[in-house]
């Protein structure tokens, strides 16, 4: 088992942290199109300046413009951070007792859940799509007993290894606990 | 005018300053490898202090009011009455 340097919040003392899963990077490129588009909108008015500012009579057309420009610039790189920071903060934790599922939602929302190996009934994946299917990513739902009937792991990459490595976890979680899971499924 | 452009600009300023705080304190708090988001924060920091010093020196270089002083008889320097 890799030992890494990661913890979170109320990770018990004999408790290691296996894998931390995040989505797959294709699904944080996606969320950054809009802003590429924007940066090269940018760079074409930096090249086309003067047809830009000669089109304006205004004397205070070339402070506005790039007024504009670094205006465009801060908000492009807040609302980029802000992709970032969801998706760096939106993560599942697997570890040796647990899968602790973290749920970041903008600035103000975030949602911690978390499951025992012995609760776990069913895993399922899920890859729909052409780009999905060509790099590997998908959602992965994890069935319980509970009233919390599903955990979805969503595009997470490689989605089966993330299954068979949460089986493996179940397996071995019920051969050392095997009075308490006897009557559970998988 | 130029009186409602420097409220929406002063809001927008202030929208950021608290967008950045809510993202840096969050990220304190919640970062499951301090180690790798210490430096990221600080890089943060240094870039959006820089973006929004450049931002007010360049809306404070925008001439709002295009008149010249002379126009206004308030403000002529004609003495010749």
């Amino acid at each position: 088992m890799k030992s890494l340097k990661y913890y979170f919040t109320a990770q018990n003392a004999n408790e290691k942290t296996i894998r931390i899963v995040h989505r797959h990077w294709f699904n944080i490129v996606m969320q950054y199109i809009p802003i590429l588009i924007l940066l090269t909108l940018i760079i074409f008015s930096l090249l086309f300046y003067s047809d830009i500012i000669s089109s304006f009579s205004s004397a205070s057309a070339p402070a506005i413009f790039f007024f504009m420009l670094s205006f465009l610039v801060l908000f492009m790189w807040i609302y980029g951070f802000l992709i970032w920071f969801d998706y760096y903060l939106d993560i599942w934790i697997i570890t040796t007792h647990r899968i602790v599922n973290v749920d970041q939602k903008g600035l103000f929302a975030r949602e911690v859940g978390e499951l025992e190996y012995k609760r776990i009934q069913d895993i399922s994946t899920d890859i729909k799509g052409f780009f999905p299917t060509i790099l590997n990513y998908g959602n992965l739902t994890v069935q319980t007993a509970a009233e919390q009937s599903h955990f979805v792991f969503r595009a997470v990459g490689d989605p089966y290894e993330i299954k068979s490595l949460i089986m493996k976890q179940v397996k071995k979680r019920r051969q050392e606990h095997p009075q308490k899971s006897g009557n559970d499924g998988l | 005018m130029s009186f409602i452009f420097g409220a929406l600009y002063i809001l927008f300023i202030l929208c950021v300053v608290l967008v950045s705080f809510f993202i840096v304190t969050r990220l304190q708090a919640y970062s499951i490898n301090p180690s790798f988001t210490r430096p990221l924060i600080i890089i943060f920091i240094l870039v959006t202090i820089f973006l929004v010093l450049v931002n007010v020196i360049l809306f404070f270089m925008i001439p709002f009011s295009t008149k010249s002083p002379g126009a206004s008889p308030y403000y002529s320097t004609n003495t010749n009455y």
